[in-house]
């Protein structure tokens, strides 16, 4: 840390200044405030140099027209974020930046700015990468909406609509008018304090099919379980619900306030790349072959998902609710319905965390009701594995796949077999274990699952020995980095699943264990451990940054193994350090560092031997 | 004490023009836009015992603080150094050892602030030792106009509030109601920006 000043330099980029740099730094900081909406930088203008907030948040916006909620708001920025860079060096800004809340600013002169990435080559790359960003951004201003904006649109009344409430005693007839009316199709009904929705197909279904008399109260047809969005939030977090969901509206609620209406074709209106698309080819499909194209698709997706940048834990979010309906559809489509409510399907793995992006295998089992009477059940299941390869899911190495019939059991082998796991404790019963902790029931009766989890829980909770043992698995594989911190480099490349993901993912995968925690995802259970103070705040932030560095550096190794045809069981996660910039592989000695850091944390939370 | 000052500021002004003193121009009534940020650390709050150890200032222009443009002068040891007072403003002995003598820091601040109005927290305290000392060396007081953002503060809040009520005055609640976040408190140079920011704060027509 640098002394006492009051600029932050632990933060990238500023933290690879030394002394000398950050006086020089320190020096030349002026600091400017800024009244929420007033405009920081315009289009055109010459900016003086590099922002850099230290408290507020700041908008980059594409205005074309006088109306700011058509502006493409491209970036947001808040507390020690910098903008400005990209402008400051080309000479003019090419899009304006507009303080959303009361801004205080650090502001570096461009002079300054220039000797720092002449005099400092690493603080040069940093910005010369953000540039290329910026590139990116530049090329793309005169798309229409793209992908990048559209994963930082926010939920707000620029995207939703305003939520109609029918008054209390509204009948069918009085509703059906209402919304011919308003042009809408849903609206609201109070019950109490809880709100259900009405839409018009509710009101077809009820009185057509259903031969209510229109004279019936609107309320006895609506739907109270409700799927919502805080105001606030990305939109493509609405949009990953409603294609989990396969639902066309969400509310959205402010502090329990009723706030809105989210329709499916308004975020269509905001979004341009394949995502929902795939999710309607998916649904639409009523064969094999036509989910084929559909699980093509999700191929150009993710290609496209990484071009743009967009963070790894959002690609991750959007690549499993697809992969997740699609096995879902692929298993209905197979499975006969009278079978359906008896049996679950469920992924295990990173696919059950939904942290798989490209496909690397397909670890799934099945759930069984107990004494379930299914003799076609091998040949079911067999089929649908194989379709599941068909579709371009790799087999599991391992065979946890439904075709063996291991992982195909009625729920109390299901549940007495987990708890002899714990009991045995070796090597392959804890490997069964980890992956059968992160089973998600993608389809059939969920129940089922849901009952051998909670028993799951409550069992480990109390096996602090047993725990123990299962932590240490997080410590099997080295950390790649040699005693002076430098990472250790090996003529194959440097294994980032070994040295990095895998104790991340395993040791949250037993405090989250120890802790009841119900959560699958991994940055969802350290959100978790934090809130319940399991984990500190820092420690657990550090994790959640690293693994996405992790994740991604492994995603473009993936990416590019791809591109040179490598079949999927040839995929390794040797990245090549030779290939690497500076910057990338300080990013990821630091990420080994925080992986070390915590293996610590493990070690002294379990009482392990410090094999790290 | 403001009537007093502003008597013996009449006196001062009178006396540099009969000297001719190279000092004049402070006296000048200020004609431009800027101000300046100003902040003392001394070894206590007793006006007549305080002992400066460290004066820091930063210009202020429009919404911007320009802590490029700072002044942050370290002085030499007093005599005794106060274990208390230590503890506060965490200036050792040691790391006095190279700071400049009363006078010559004197010097170098009364040129930097120039006839620039001044703004400072609870600025009274400040201008008072800063007199104690000027006076013997310099033969006047501190002649710049002042403002203290504890006074603009309290007139904001009391202005929205409508209502006459007690309304914390410290720094830190300053700072808290003004979401402004404090840099490096107790040390002049710290003090110093964020009084600036919260005075910048203050006069951007933002209601509170």
């Amino acid at each position: 840390m640098h002394s006492s000043g009051a600029f932050n330099a632990d933060v990238l980029p500023f933290n690879l200044l030394d002394d000398d740099e950050y006086t020089l730094l320190q020096d030349n900081l002026d600091i400017g405030y800024y009244e929420a909406k007033e405009v920081i930088i315009s289009t055109g203008d010459v900016p003086e140099g590099l922002y850099i907030i230290l408290k507020g948040c700041v908008s980059e916006l594409d205005v074309k027209s006088a109306d700011k909620r058509l502006g493409h708001t491209f970036v947001h920025y808040t507390n020690n974020d910098y903008f400005g860079a990209w402008s400051a060096l080309r000479g003019s800004s090419i899009h304006d930046f507009v303080a959303d809340e009361e801004t205080i600013c650090y502001i570096l002169p461009t002079k300054v700015l220039l000797d720092l990435i002449y005099r400092n080559p690493n603080f040069g790359d940093f910005f010369n990468k953000s540039l290329s960003l910026q590139n990116e951004l530049l090329k793309q201003k005169n798309d229409s909406l793209n992908m990048t904006e559209f994963m930082l649109a926010r939920i707000d009344s620029s995207c939703m609509r305003e939520a109609s409430l029918l008054p209390d005693g509204t009948n069918l007839e009085e509703a059906t008018q209402f919304m011919s009316d308003q042009q809408i199709d849903c609206a609201l009904v109070q019950r109490g304090k809880r709100y259900g929705m009405v839409t018009r197909s509710d009101l077809l279904n009820a009185i057509v099919l259903d031969k209510l008399p229109i004279t019936t109260d609107a309320r006895v047809i609506a739907n109270y379980r409700l799927i919502t969005v805080e105001s606030g939030d990305y939109l493509f977090n609405a949009l990953i619900l409603m294609t989990l969901h396969q639902i066309d509206r969400v509310v959205v609620m402010q502090s329990s306030e009723l706030h809105g209406i989210i329709d499916l074709a308004d975020t269509l209106s905001y979004f341009s790349s394949h995502s929902h698309v795939v999710g309607l080819r998916i649904e639409r499909a009523s064969s094999i072959e036509e989910l084929k194209g559909a699980a093509g698709d999700m191929g150009k997706l993710i290609r496209s998902l990484y071009s743009q940048g967009v963070k790894v834990r959002f690609a991750m979010d959007l690549l499993a609710a697809l992969n997740k309906r699609l096995m879902s559809k692929l298993f209905n489509l197979i499975v006969p319905e009278n079978v359906l409510p008896h049996v679950c399907l469920v992924v295990m793995g990173s696919e059950g965390r939904g942290e798989q992006i490209v496909r690397i295998d397909q670890d799934n089992g099945l759930i069984m009701r107990d004494g379930l009477d299914w003799p076609e059940c091998h040949e079911t299941m067999e089929r649908y594995t194989q379709a599941l390869v068909g579709l371009g899911y790799p087999p599991c190495p391992g065979q946890v796949m439904v075709n063996n019939p291991f992982w195909v059991q009625p729920i109390s082998t299901w549940t007495q077999r987990m708890r002899d796991w714990v009991a045995k404790a070796d090597s392959d019963s804890l490997l069964n274990l980890a992956i059968s902790i992160d089973a998600y029931p993608v389809a059939g009766n969920k129940a089922l699952f849901k009952t051998s989890r909670n028993w799951l829980l409550r069992e480990l909770q109390q096996q602090q020995r047993f725990l123990s043992s299962f932590a240490e698995v997080a410590l099997a594989f080295e950390t790649p980095l040699n005693f002076l911190g430098g990472i250790r480099d090996r003529a194959a490349g440097v294994d980032v699943k070994k040295g990095g993901i895998f104790p991340i993912v395993h040791g949250i995968r037993v405090l989250a264990m120890q802790y009841q925690i119900a959560e699958n995802n991994t940055y969802k259970r350290i959100e978790s451990l934090i809130k319940l103070g399991v984990l500190p705040q820092r420690l657990g932030s550090e994790l959640m940054e690293s693994f996405s560095i992790l994740q991604w550096f492994r995603l473009a190794h993936h990416l590019n193994q791809q591109e040179q045809d490598f079949s999927t069981e040839d995929l390794n996660n040797d990245v090549n350090l030779a290939a690497l910039d500076r910057l990338e592989k300080d990013l990821l000695r630091q990420s080994f560092q925080v992986v070390k850091d915590f293996k610590k944390h493990l070690s002294l939370r379990y009482r392990l031997g410090l094999g790290l | 004490m403001m009537i007093k000052r502003r008597l013996r500021r009449i006196k001062d002004v009178w006396k540099i023009r009969q000297l001719k003193s190279r000092w004049e121009l402070l006296f000048q009534r200020y004609q431009g836009k800027e101000l300046v940020s100003l902040d003392i650390e001394t070894t206590s709050l007793d006006i007549s015992k305080a002992q400066i150890l460290s004066i820091a200032a930063v210009v202020i222009k429009g919404n911007r603080v320009l802590s490029s443009e700072k002044l942050h002068l370290t002085l030499s040891p007093p005599k005794d150094l106060p274990r208390a007072s230590v503890k506060i403003h965490k200036l050792r002995r040691i790391d006095l050892n190279e700071g400049l003598p009363i006078a010559e820091a004197l010097e170098k601040m009364l040129k930097f602030i120039g006839n620039r109005p001044i703004v400072g927290y609870n600025i009274g305290y400040d201008l008072a030792v800063l007199d104690q000392y000027l006076r013997p060396l310099f033969d006047f007081g501190m002649p710049n106009r002042y403002i203290d953002v504890m006074d603009l503060y309290r007139k904001k809040t009391q202005l929205s509030g409508g209502v006459e009520c007690q309304i914390n005055l410290s720094f830190e609640a300053i700072c808290n109601g003004l979401d402004v976040p404090v840099l490096g408190r107790h040390t002049a140079l710290g003090d110093a920006i964020t009084t600036a920011i919260i005075y910048v704060r203050l006069k951007s027509s933002v209601s509170l």
